[in-house]
């Protein structure tokens, strides 16, 4: 059986919910017998009930036309941000991207303008994949028939 | 304002009663008891009584083991609740409005939708200006695109094929994050995703009643909200006239491709589309190969579709020849990929998903799927 | 719970600002509450505020999932105080009993725990003791103490933002439960009748 000073050490675990089981258990044991431990958990107790008694203070109405204002005059984005985010990518886009910027130097100097037909047949690609996905388990079919009518509009444009 | 620190799962709503409740209050009244008991006052000596005892006696047997198994069973799993919202669609006849949203990049297209179902059939009537009059009507495994400037019915097939299901939930986790009223009904919220990063995912609101979708929530495998459709009004069993699901009289039809998946393998594609096909040899966990389809592009070149799924997600893979032989447009000095030869994924314009191309050794590869681009790379990369 | 509309967070990242502002409206009360506590000076905590939105505006393309907004809109604000408390070492915070131009100690209100043990309804002047008493809590401990007490947040969602284990934000929380225990033991004080 747990000391009183052992017991202690539990309490505040106790209060906020930490404790499960056999542990719970026993505390609730303890507290019912010794009147010096069940003061202080309700003490603990207590400390909960005035920060949950706290109450929130409502923000300041200029704040959100400062930050309407903000967005709205197009704030340019920190540098460091843009950085963060660029670095926020995963390393493999990094290669792609080199490798597709080597590439696209080379091919340039020495290709043709691409013909038609490809963009127009990834546009038909693209509507035939996600025609199949009709009949698919839980298709949202609303959505998809947009999908089909935009990419089909886009062909149909080109 | 009370807090506890521990988060409650699957909160029932007040005054609901939960199956085990139900069946709790039908022992305590002593239903099958009652019977037994009252059996046991007549005659107790005679043949017939003897006889009606014994059969009052099996049945009350009988009906005890199916309480007690109903309330082991408990309440209908997450997964039990997926396959009836995915049957119920397959049993009502209704007339409902939606609201859908996509969001594709920068872009988002949303409208009010006029739906009609029965059981086989269905047709969206789309209300947005934008989309201009659009039309889709789902007969059997027919899928028809209604566009009525040109007074054109644009068809396709698309078969239903078994088994699915059955992969989406081998693939995915289904959790019943709680119930909530919508559209004046109470609706289960279960979400569909896959342990792993980079998988697209569902959420639906699965009416309690009758297991239709009320609302579905569609996210990207960027995990960025991609499709949204939600029922805003619902009229049970109207009549609806078999006209609702036909291509009005006089129109031009446009056959998209045909019925014949089935009749296709590989020697046979082969013929039909002049090379041999090559299929990626890395797939991502969980896929499989769904079919092949022939299609005819607008340059008139033969492609040829593989689609791979993973019950929720698919890929495909289209194939055909560098070079139109009809028109000599193509490959060869002059011809440049939409990526580079060797290039990065592309997003897809109107709906989630990326494009890649490749050209390898005469043929060109169009990769399309709602796929990281890692993964779509590794997966063109397998194509030797 | 985070009950943000994904559609919403959808809308605002194409650029719609009237979805922003609906995000913000509904977690502007939050996000304020847990910057007015977490530093020293509280007349700063509406310009800090307005930095969280404006840069969550900025990186709205970064965020991974529509559907965890909130969490991510959290991590922003935690950036932000963090990084501000770098610039601006906090003074330590006195707790003490506040006293009035009279010089004689004004006596703090007990609360009655007589009614309700589990709610009391505190005076300003006690709500401040309160209050100065989180805001003397080392870091670590003042921020689950923010987020669960004033922000109502579960300690999964707090586990979430501050990216370590339910364990650990229960075991912060058991420790700044005892450090504010005996910072008001004056108004914890069991009644005298």
């Amino acid at each position: 059986m747990k000391s009183c000073n052992e017991i202690q050490t539990q309490l505040a675990d106790y209060a906020v919910g930490a404790l499960a089981g056999d542990q719970r258990a026993e505390i609730e044991r303890h507290v019912r017998d010794c009147a010096t431990c069940a003061r202080k958990l309700r003490a603990l107790q207590r400390t909960g009930t005035l920060l949950n008694a706290l109450r929130p203070q409502e923000t300041p109405a200029q704040v959100w036309e400062a930050v309407r204002n903000a967005i709205e005059s197009g704030q340019p984005r920190p540098w460091l941000e843009r950085l963060r985010e660029v670095f926020a990518l995963p390393r493999l886009a990094y290669v792609g991207a080199a490798a597709v910027l080597v590439l696209a130097a080379g091919l340039y100097l020495t290709l043709q303008p691409q013909p038609p037909a490809v963009a127009e047949d990834t546009d038909n690609y693209a509507e035939q994949h996600s025609l199949m996905a009709w009949n698919d388990p839980l298709s949202d079919k609303a959505a998809l028939g947009v999908m089909l009518s935009q990419t089909a509009a886009s062909r149909e444009t080109q | 304002m009370s807090r506890s620190t521990t988060r409650a799962h699957f909160p029932v709503a007040s005054g609901e009663r939960t199956w085990k409740s139900v069946l709790r209050d039908e022992r305590v009244r002593g239903r099958t008891d009652f019977q037994v008991r009252s059996c046991c006052t007549t005659s107790p000596f005679s043949i017939a009584s003897i006889a009606r005892n014994c059969l009052t006696s099996v049945i009350a047997a009988a009906v005890l083991l199916a309480l007690a198994s109903a309330s082991a069973c408990g309440a209908a799993t997450s997964e039990e609740r997926l396959r009836a919202a995915q049957a119920a669609e397959d049993r009502l006849t209704f007339r409902a409005r939606l609201n859908t949203a996509t969001f594709t990049g920068d872009a988002s297209v949303s409208s009010e939708v006029v739906t009609y179902r029965k059981p086989g059939h269905c047709r969206l009537e789309y209300q947005s200006p934008a989309l201009k009059g659009l039309v889709m009507i789902e007969s059997g495994d027919r899928i028809i695109r209604l566009n009525a400037g040109q007074k054109t019915a644009y068809v396709g097939c698309v078969r239903r094929e078994a088994g699915r299901l059955d992969l989406l939930l081998k693939n995915y986790t289904v959790t019943n994050e709680k119930t909530e009223p919508l559209v004046g009904r109470q609706a289960d919220v279960l979400s569909v995703s896959r342990v792993q990063f980079g998988h697209p995912s569902k959420k639906i609101w699965v009416d309690r009643e009758t297991n239709l979708i009320l609302r579905s929530e569609y996210y990207s495998s960027d995990g960025k909200l991609a499709s949204l459709t939600v029922c805003t009004d619902i009229e049970w069993n109207p009549p609806l006239d078999d006209s609702l699901f036909e291509i009005p009289a006089g129109w031009k039809q446009i056959v998209l491709e045909d019925d014949s998946a089935s009749r296709w393998d590989r020697e046979r594609l082969t013929k039909e589309a002049g090379f041999t096909l090559k299929e990626p040899s890395y797939l991502p966990p969980g896929y499989v190969f769904d079919g092949f389809k022939v299609c005819r592009c607008g340059s008139g070149i033969t492609s040829v579709q593989m689609r791979y799924t993973d019950g929720l997600n698919s890929f495909s893979v289209f194939e055909r020849f560098s070079q139109c032989r009809c028109c000599g447009r193509g490959h060869g000095k002059g011809w440049r990929c939409r990526q580079g030869c060797q290039g990065g994924c592309e997003l897809l314009a109107n709906q989630p998903g990326r494009v890649l191309t490749r050209d390898i050794s005469g043929l060109t590869y169009v990769f399309i799927g709602d796929l990281p681009a890692a993964e779509l790379t590794q997966i063109a990369d397998s194509v030797k | 719970m985070d009950t943000t509309d994904p559609a919403l967070v959808a809308r605002a990242r194409n650029g719609d600002v009237e979805a922003f502002g609906e995000l913000f409206r509904g977690t502007q009360r939050r996000i304020y509450n847990y910057v007015r506590h977490m530093i020293a000076e509280p007349e700063n905590a509406a310009d800090l505020t307005q930095k969280v939105y404006v840069r969550a505006w900025q990186s709205l393309k970064s965020l991974r999932a529509d559907g965890a907004f909130l969490v991510w809109l959290h991590r922003i604000a935690l950036n932000i105080v963090r990084d501000s408390r770098k610039r601006a070492p906090e003074p330590t915070v006195p707790l003490e009993v506040p006293s009035t131009d009279d010089e004689s100690p004004r006596a703090l209100e007990i609360p009655d725990w007589s009614q309700n043990p589990e709610q009391v309804v505190l005076t300003h002047d006690t709500q401040e003791f309160v209050r100065r008493a989180v805001r003397s809590l080392p870091d670590i401990h003042r921020e689950v103490v923010t987020m669960h007490h004033l922000e109502g947040m579960e300690v999964t969602e707090i586990a979430e933002v501050l990216g370590i284990s339910h364990g650990t934000v229960l075991s912060r929380l058991a420790r700044a439960r005892e450090a504010l225990r005996r910072k008001l033991d004056p108004i914890l004080k069991e009644g005298t009748s």
